[in-house]
């Protein structure tokens, strides 16, 4: 878990064992100078490409996965504001349908930066962050699904698109 | 002359089920650059499993120590290298 105020911003990241509890987000996210938060949920369904979905398990390179989003942080404050509260959390392990694998909040002075901040962290952390994942089926079958390649032009901050993602 | 390690190696994601048995070391040295180490990778995992079919991910997996390297990156002094499949969070 990495926690850290920069100009009054917050910023957390925790890559969590289980799945998210929401309340730990609005928690986070008090500051009487901002009147918009903007909070995305992530959670397991239970239909992925016509199969039927029982559960899905979350792996992660914790280390580079907080430095990443660290990353990914610093470019949606230079974006939209270094005033800009962030919070991210993401769960690793087994969850079941219906688990909250990941919650992104963001807060800003209006409404329209933490619309964009908190879209934007999540787009990038799908395509950027060491985060895999692989899906159970009622069948018994188990499946990683395919995702945006790390490797072909250079680090994560210049990662490329490989593989067709799955829809997750 | 060249200096080797027998660096150890991290899999993740699909990778993760070819990492059976005794620690997946490989012969690395500072110079060797990322798509060498994956055929290095590669050929230790055939060794240990002469029906080995994860190249595809192989391939496709990047080569981190504490950032992920650039594929004309060298590997440097590190002692143990992570291979990250394609990634697909949130």
């Amino acid at each position: 878990m990495t926690e850290s105020s920069f100009i009054n911003a917050y910023t957390k990241i925790e890559i969590l064992a289980g799945a998210v509890r929401p309340g730990l987000v609005t928690e986070a996210l008090e500051n009487p100078a901002h009147g918009g938060i903007a909070v995305f949920y992530g959670a397991v369904r239970n239909l992925n490409h016509g199969r039927i979905v029982t559960a899905v398990s979350y792996e992660c390179h914790q280390a580079l996965a907080e430095k990443e989003l660290t990353t990914i942080i610093s470019e949606a404050r230079s974006k939209w504001g270094d005033a800009m509260d962030v919070i991210v959390l993401h769960g690793t392990g087994r969850l079941r349908v219906g688990e909250i694998s990941v919650a992104i909040g963001v807060s800003s002075p209006h409404r329209s930066e933490a619309f964009e901040g908190c879209r934007y962290l999540i787009e990038e952390l799908k395509t950027r962050v060491p985060i895999w994942k692989q899906e159970h089926y009622i069948d018994g079958d188990s499946e990683w699904l395919k995702g945006h390649a790390l490797c072909q032009q250079g680090g994560a901050s210049e990662h490329h698109s490989g593989d067709t993602s799955r829809r997750a | 002359m060249t200096r080797h390690s027998q660096s150890r190696v991290l899999l993740f994601g699909k990778l993760k089920a070819y990492a059976v048995g005794e620690e997946l070391r490989v012969a690395t040295h500072p110079g060797m650059i990322p798509r060498e180490f994956r055929e290095a990778v590669a050929e230790e995992l055939h060794r240990r499993c002469p029906d080995f079919s994860g190249v595809a991910e192989l391939v496709s997996s990047a080569v981190a120590t504490d950032h992920v390297l650039s594929e004309r990156e060298p590997l440097g002094e590190a002692l143990e290298y992570s291979l990250l499949p394609p990634v697909c969070g949130g």
